[in-house]
């Protein structure tokens, strides 16, 4: 019972800091969805790309850099984060750019961090269609790029889905967001590089369980007004 | 076109278990050839050589007098679009009917038309086109007796509907060669009647039919000539007339009569 109280304060809590328009929240929940995005946007035409390689193209060492692919999609957050800080730390070789402790940073973190999931669910979305479809497809004229076009269309719920789990997987992501971004608030309660996930962390340690468990909800409520959305772009809920 | 000619056609995935061996086959104009054979005889290797989905190990394909593998040909794309071909699967897109009939005038109308519906609307000059599209899609289901159904998800359709949809993505770029594979495996009679009247409507229209069967009433029902291919050769072959009432070799006669053949 009093689990269940605690909970129902925690969404009370939750309503209350989004209705009164908390700039705090807001500005947490901006950066979290601003840094996502835009791993979204790069990693999604970076793993387009490769995806479209390594499914159409015969070349020495595609075999190994499907593998790595693969690999990759089980990657742990803070092993990205300790990659992304050692190359942008000022002894690194990318250190002149002065990008650590910057939204910047997280979103490559992110972007090295997703690239590979949503790539492999890519690969595995276009190794789902049949090979009958493909001959069919060429038995009725269609060239070579008619043919990737129609693959690619076939495989096209499997790319939504890919963008999804790369959305979920970068907007729910601690690890390395709080290694390279540093979890920075301005002194005017304004997040810099604090996203809803870090946040979550310091509230707990502060012992704020509430508030961390209504910043927890918020992220769900994101992940879920998203999905909603896509399940409605795919078609009011059906395939069709 | 239709004048197809196989000649000594050997074809293998390993070298030691052939699919086909010495295949010597000639496929006459306007006409419906039936190739019999149980399963697994090879039949559908037969066919996609034919439609140029396979390279044979070795022999010739000639189409209309060309020889069409011994070079890399670059002309076996406009050769394809001039024949049809009905997969034994109907191998639809997950798309709606209209989407799946359009398909073949689309890939020959350019990259552009491939979004159709979408196009219409935002470049007028591929309106005239279109309209012609949507007419001849329109005038296919109907003569495959899906008459309206050009918005309907393929997917809420009967076997029957797909194999007759597969049909109708076949014929609707008018070609001069036909090919089915086994168009009528898995459906019941009265669907089974339905196709093969669609069969012989369109070879009314001088299109040749070359079909694949391991149902042999079929053959005899609407067969002009009639293979039959055992163990990845043609045993025998001959008019419909010939093969079932005087066969000469003596494996075609147990197969008629529902013999075990080896």
């Amino acid at each position: 019972m009093e689990f269940l109280t605690f909970f129902f304060d925690a969404i009370r809590s939750a309503i209350d800091l989004l209705i009164s328009f908390d700039p705090y929240l807001y500005s947490i929940i901006g950066v979290s969805l601003t840094v996502s995005l835009w791993a979204l946007v790069l990693s999604g035409v970076l793993s387009g790309l490769i995806a479209f390689i390594v499914s159409f193209f015969r070349f020495p060492g595609c075999n190994a850099l499907s593998l790595l692919v693969y690999t990759g999609m089980g990657l742990p957050s803070v092993i990205v984060g300790l990659f992304v800080l050692l190359l942008l730390s000022k002894n690194g070789p990318f250190g002149g750019f002065g990008l650590l402790w910057t939204p910047t940073a997280m979103i490559i973190s992110q972007s090295v961090l997703i690239t590979p999931l949503i790539t492999g669910v890519m690969l595995s979305g276009l190794d789902s269609v049949e090979d009958t479809l493909v001959d069919a497809a060429k038995s009725l004229g269609a060239n070579w790029w008619q043919r990737i076009w129609t693959i690619v269309y076939e495989a096209r719920f499997g790319f939504i889905t890919a963008l999804i789990a790369g959305f979920g997987r970068a907007i729910s992501e601690v690890g390395s967001v709080i290694l390279v971004g540093g979890n920075i608030v301005w002194s005017n309660d304004i997040s810099y590089t604090r996203t809803l996930t870090t946040a979550i962390v310091v509230e707990t340690r502060k012992g704020n369980f509430d508030t961390a468990l209504a910043l927890g909800l918020v992220l769900l409520a994101i992940v879920l007004t998203i999905n909603l959305f896509v399940k409605r772009l795919r078609g009011g809920g059906t395939r069709y | 076109m239709s004048i197809v000619l196989l000649k000594d056609l050997d074809f293998y995935y390993e070298e030691d278990s052939p699919v086909l061996e010495g295949v010597n086959l000639y496929l006459s104009r306007s006409d419906i050839s039936v190739l019999m054979g149980p399963s697994g005889a090879g039949k559908t290797t037969l066919l996609r050589i034919i439609n140029l989905l396979e390279k044979p190990s070795s022999g010739e394909v000639v189409h209309e007098f060309e020889e069409v593998f011994r070079t890399e040909n670059p002309d076996h794309l406009a050769l394809r679009r001039r024949m049809g071909f009905v997969f034994q699967e109907p191998a639809l897109f997950d798309s709606s009917v209209g989407g799946n009939v359009a398909y073949g005038m689309m890939t020959r109308g350019g990259f552009l038309n491939h979004f159709w519906g979408k196009t219409k609307e935002i470049v007028p000059f591929l309106r005239s086109n279109l309209e012609e599209v949507e007419e001849k899609v329109s005038r296919a289901l109907d003569r495959v007796g899906l008459v309206g159904l050009q918005d309907r998800p393929v997917r809420s359709l009967s076997a029957g509907e797909h194999r007759r949809v597969s049909l109708a993505r076949s014929l609707v770029t008018e070609p001069e060669l036909l090919l089915l594979d086994e168009p009528t495996g898995n459906l019941d009679p009265r669907n089974t009647a339905v196709v093969e009247d669609i069969i012989r409507e369109v070879r009314s229209q001088e299109t040749t039919i070359f079909l694949a069967s391991h149902d042999m009433h079929q053959a005899k029902r609407i067969g002009e000539s009639v293979y039959l291919l055992l163990d990845g050769d043609i045993v025998e072959g001959g008019t419909a007339e010939k093969m079932f009432n005087a066969p000469e070799d003596q494996r075609t006669e147990d197969f008629i009569n529902g013999k075990l053949v080896c």
